[in-house]
């Protein structure tokens, strides 16, 4: 009985303890959990426990935490059972096997500081800090051992109870310390004295209220609150916090929504309504924008801005925070009005609103630029500016320059080191990969980043200075590589204009200045304090010390033969040795001696940068006695003149090919000038050998060629090459910086080769002319041969006159007998023979020579009176035909080129007209 | 008189052990996760020394507690909807 009773007690206190009914409180419940578990404890099938399977379960279970690597777990358990098992209780088994089924997942829930919640022997009033909590920081401190030795400041004598075991790792250690407080959890109720206070904050706990009539609970009816709670909900909204008043709704980013459920008791729910309305929606924008400003970003630039935007927000929360304090504690009496708090909020809500737009925008545009929110600031700000909304310009500028000071950086590094970061995907200006020779440092190793459409990669409103900053940082680059960079930092270098809003767009002065000019004005200034010295110190460097001149001077002096008597020595002897038949005429070397002998005497040219190139032959001109004859052959010949890489960044390797053409150009028409006037008239050999017919054909075609070759070559010379480049060095001198100074020089140069005749447009102009020149050589080629005939003849006829004196028995004079000649018209095989031409001086070259060869593709035999009047006809067809396409030409287009053309033309025409009288005037 | 001390030092001696057992007993409940506390244990102690099955206690145990979760719920609720 004595057994079934203690039984019974036991069975009360376990119910009560485990239900929290007592058997005063609800006797029906706590008998009927009594009863059934009195009958369940009693009739029962469980066997008796079975102390090895119950050790085996222990095993395994310490198995398993091993195994899920939570060893000190396992270590804690066994430290434990070894204790038990040291203990000898009778019943350690059972109650271990009570334990083990009511363990519940030990694996996952287990923790070991809940072991350390056990040991609380000192009660929690006296210790500020907790065992716990720094246990469940530090994983250090669970060790006793850190505990003791160090004292740090919190602790108090009470752990000098704590006994020290050393155990390899974080362990815990056991308490030894017993107290008899046991920490309850009846011991954390906090004593509440009042029960008004209570009611009160019942009370305040709106969202809990439901209206209700006789205890039935009214869903519909909208639950009253009072204005400074609605203040209260509002504000915590705008902050961002949950509140019962709005709804939020997650989608991708929070919109709050008005609950339905709330009321003001003074206001018509609609418009209570409408205005959480609109405030929720002021709310969910200024959520995203803070959703937006914490999001990480890699670039600076988006960095800034966020900084920025964060700033604002964290205003615009200490303006909250002011509002609720005056309503919490409030100094004077405060009017309580949920509007008046919309009012003072609104101009900070606006700009955030708008800067939440923006956010927005960037989001939904793809292929955004990171600078594509400075450029949106931009127009916000000049809009706005526009809209008379003082306010917001004012916040739109400051946030525009600030984060403009950002995008600065890279570009002031530009354009005064000439530098540029290595990752930087937001700067316009580029370097290209891959080594580059300092030969296109200038044109190619910098370019400028451009879109996939093609729009330079800088943002609208720096797309106008994007072109002077780009040269800045590359005449920096090019200075660095000359070494001259002291230079320019010996110059004071003017300190850089400040922008930012406050200086730039001061509002009191400058309040009607449209903003975008206030700023073009001052970048201008800005990019001019930078641009300035590099530029001008180049351009100095470019003049002085590379002689950019003298360059100009020996290019003008070599391609364009401007010193005629040292084109002439250059020219003659080739022409010469073209005319003996010569194969050596194109031989690389002699000419290269020959350019150095003859252009190296200029003032300008260095003999060591002159060279000839020689473009092989074509086939059909291999033959020498082919290829002299027409002037195309000369364009084989090439001048390079090496020129310093300096200099080369403004005279560019491609426009020196347009010097070459010029160059070709002019020594095709000496061609023609010095064959024809090789001839010393003086020697008149033609009153022998041809008829006044004749002779006066071949005067007339011989004047009037030399008076088309003189002319063309005065209207090059003088018309177009020296103007233009009088014009040109004016010009370089005035340029402000390199490019256009390259410019200047490009567009002389295309602009004098299409004055020159040499443009496409005028091709077939230009083939015509070198036809009448190739007339020249005709011209002198049958003179030659006709001459080389008619002495022959005279010759034979001497002979024969000098047999028949002879066999008379008189004398004749002797002429200086020449070697025979080939019997001009019937030997087609060419033999040519030096001697007679080398004979007397070597001006004196005979074409007779030639005459052979004159007839290699001339199957007709027409007599030279004929030639002569073919060749007269054909002149006059051509020379038409030049003048007249020059007219229309010049009439066709407009400019500079058409009025030098036009002026030729009119030359040419005038010349026309004189020689024959019968051909009037065609305009 | 001395075996009086004797036998009080003997029952402090006793009552200290017995006070280590049910600590020692209520870490290892901590480690497994069996949520007790150290009154119930203690009772729970008594009752299988006087003789009760613990797999029959154990399942009186989950029983009682999942009644009072259940009654804790109710009592949540009412209050809840006040």
């Amino acid at each position: 009985m004595a057994h079934i009773a203690k039984l019974g007690a036991l069975t009360d206190e376990l119910v009560a303890l485990l239900t929290s009914a007592s058997a005063d409180g609800e006797p029906a419940k706590f008998n009927a959990h009594k009863e059934s578990a009195l009958r369940a404890l009693r009739n029962h099938n469980y066997p008796r426990t079975n102390q090895f399977d119950v050790w085996n379960r222990l095993d395994g279970l310490d198995e398993k935490f091993r195994v899920y690597n939570e060893d000190q777990l396992a270590d804690a358990l066994k430290e434990r059972l070894q204790k038990i098992s040291r203990l000898e209780g009778k019943w350690s088994s059972e109650i271990l096997h009570l334990l083990l089924e009511l363990s519940d997942k030990p694996l996952a829930n287990s923790k070991l500081k809940d072991l350390d919640l056990l040991k609380e022997p000192e009660p929690q009033t006296e210790t500020p800090l907790r065992w716990k909590d720094l246990a469940a920081n530090d994983p250090l401190l669970r060790d006793k051992h850190v505990w003791r030795n160090v004292d740090f400041g919190a602790e108090s004598s009470d752990e000098d109870g704590l006994s020290d075991i050393s155990m390899p790792t974080e362990t815990t250690t056991q308490s030894s310390v017993e107290d008899d407080v046991d920490i309850h959890p009846n011991d954390h109720v906090v004593d509440v004295s009042s029960e008004e206070k209570l009611i009160e904050l019942r009370e305040a706990q709106f969202w809990l209220k439901t209206p209700s009539i006789n205890g039935v609970k009214l869903e519909t009816v909208k639950k009253p609150i009072t204005e400074l709670q609605a203040i209260r909900e509002v504000l915590f909204m705008l902050a961002g916090f949950p509140t019962s008043l709005f709804e939020v709704r997650t989608e991708g980013s929070k919109i709050f929504e008005p609950c339905k459920g709330y009321a003001l008791r003074h206001a018509s729910p609609d418009s209570f309504r409408k205005l959480l309305k609109s405030l929720a929606a002021d709310g969910s924008s200024i959520t995203f924008l803070k959703s937006w400003a914490i999001r990480p970003q890699h670039i600076p630039l988006l960095q800034v801005f966020q900084a920025a935007i964060l700033k604002h927000i964290a205003e615009f929360d200490g303006l909250l925070s002011r509002i609720q304090e005056r309503f919490v504690d409030p100094a004077d009496d405060v009017v309580v009005s949920l509007l008046l708090v919309k009012e003072e909020i609104s101009s900070y809500i606006r700009s955030l609103i708008c800067l939440s737009e923006l956010t927005k925008r960037l989001d939904t545009e793809p292929y955004a630029h990171a600078f594509r929110y400075l450029e949106m600031l931009y127009e916000q700000a000049s809009i706005s500016q526009m809209g008379g909304d003082e306010e917001m310009y004012a916040f739109m500028g400051t946030l525009f320059f600030e984060c403009f000071q950002v995008y600065l950086r890279p570009i002031r590094t530009w354009m005064e080191e000439g530098e540029l970061e290595k990752e930087d995907k937001v700067f316009f200006v580029a370097e290209s990969s891959g080594e580059m020779d300092t030969l296109s440092i200038w044109q190619a190793r910098f370019k400028l980043r451009q879109t996939q459409d093609g729009t330079l990669h800088a943002p609208n409103f720096l797309q106008a200075a994007a072109g002077k900053i780009f040269t800045t940082g590359k005449s920096v680059v090019v200075l660095k590589h000359l070494n001259k960079v002291s230079l320019m930092e010996s110059f004071e270098r003017i300190l850089e204009p400040s922008l930012d809003f406050a200086t730039l767009c001061n509002p009191a002065a400058l309040q009607l200045v449209p903003f975008v000019e206030l700023f073009d004005g001052a970048f201008d200034a800005w990019i001019r304090s930078k641009h300035q010295y590099a530029s001008s110190t180049l351009r100095k460097i470019l003049f002085d010390q590379f002689g950019l001149c003298s360059s100009l001077d020996a290019l003008s002096g070599i391609y364009f033969m401007a010193d005629g008597a040292q084109g002439s020595a250059f020219t003659n002897p080739s022409y010469d040795k073209l005319d003996t038949l010569d194969v050596t005429w194109n031989d690389r070397f002699a000419l290269t001696e020959l350019a150095r002998g003859a252009f190296g005497t200029l003032p300008s040219v260095s003999p060591d940068r002159l060279r000839i190139a020689v473009l092989p032959l074509s086939r059909k001109n291999q033959d020498i006695g082919r290829c002299r004859r027409t002037v195309k052959v000369l364009s084989i010949i090439e001048l390079k003149y090496q020129l310093s890489w300096p200099i080369q960044i403004i005279l560019t390797p491609d426009t020196i090919s347009s010097y070459q053409r010029i160059f070709t150009f002019l020594i095709q028409i000496r061609r023609s000038s010095h064959i024809l006037s090789r001839q010393r008239l003086a020697t008149d050999l033609l009153t022998i050998t041809s008829s006044s017919d004749e002779r006066s054909l071949y005067y007339s075609l011989r004047t009037r060629l030399l008076w088309f070759i003189q002319a063309l070559y005065y209207y090059i010379s003088c018309l177009v090459l020296e103007p233009s480049s009088c014009k040109m060095r004016e010009d370089l001198e005035a340029a402000v910086d390199i490019d256009s100074m390259v410019q200047v020089h490009s567009s002389y140069i295309k602009s004098t080769v299409n004055q020159a005749l040499l443009g496409s447009k005028l091709e077939l102009i230009h083939k015509t002319i070198l036809k009448i020149l190739d007339l020249a050589i005709k011209l002198e080629d049958a003179q030659a041969a006709n001459a080389a005939g008619a002495k022959d003849t005279m010759d034979r006829q001497q002979e024969m006159m000098d047999l028949s004196m002879a066999s008379l028995g008189l004398h004749t004079p002797q002429k200086p007998r020449r070697p025979s000649k080939f019997s001009p018209r019937n030997l087609k095989v060419a033999n040519p023979k030096d001697e007679a031409s080398s004979d007397d001086e070597e001006k004196d070259i005979d074409l007779s020579i030639l005459s052979s060869t004159l007839l290699e593709g001339d199957e007709t035999e027409l007599s030279y009176f004929e030639k002569l009047l073919e060749m007269r006809a054909d002149f006059d067809r051509l020379v038409r035909f030049v003048a007249n396409g020059l007219r229309g030409v010049a009439r066709a287009g407009g400019g500079q080129e058409a009025r030098s053309w036009d002026t030729l033309g009119e030359m040419l025409e005038a010349g026309l007209g004189d020689g024959n009288g019968s051909i009037g005037r065609s305009y | 008189m001395p075996s009086e001390a004797n036998r009080k030092q003997d029952k402090e001696i006793m009552a200290a052990q017995a006070r280590q057992v049910i600590d020692v007993f209520h870490e290892i409940s901590t480690l497994l996760n069996a949520d007790l506390d150290r009154q119930t244990l203690s009772i729970c102690i008594s009752l299988i020394e006087n003789g009760v099955n613990p797999e029959a206690l154990a399942s009186v145990i989950k029983e009682l507690k999942k009644d009072a979760e259940e009654t804790q719920k109710e009592i949540l609720q009412s209050r809840g909807q006040r």
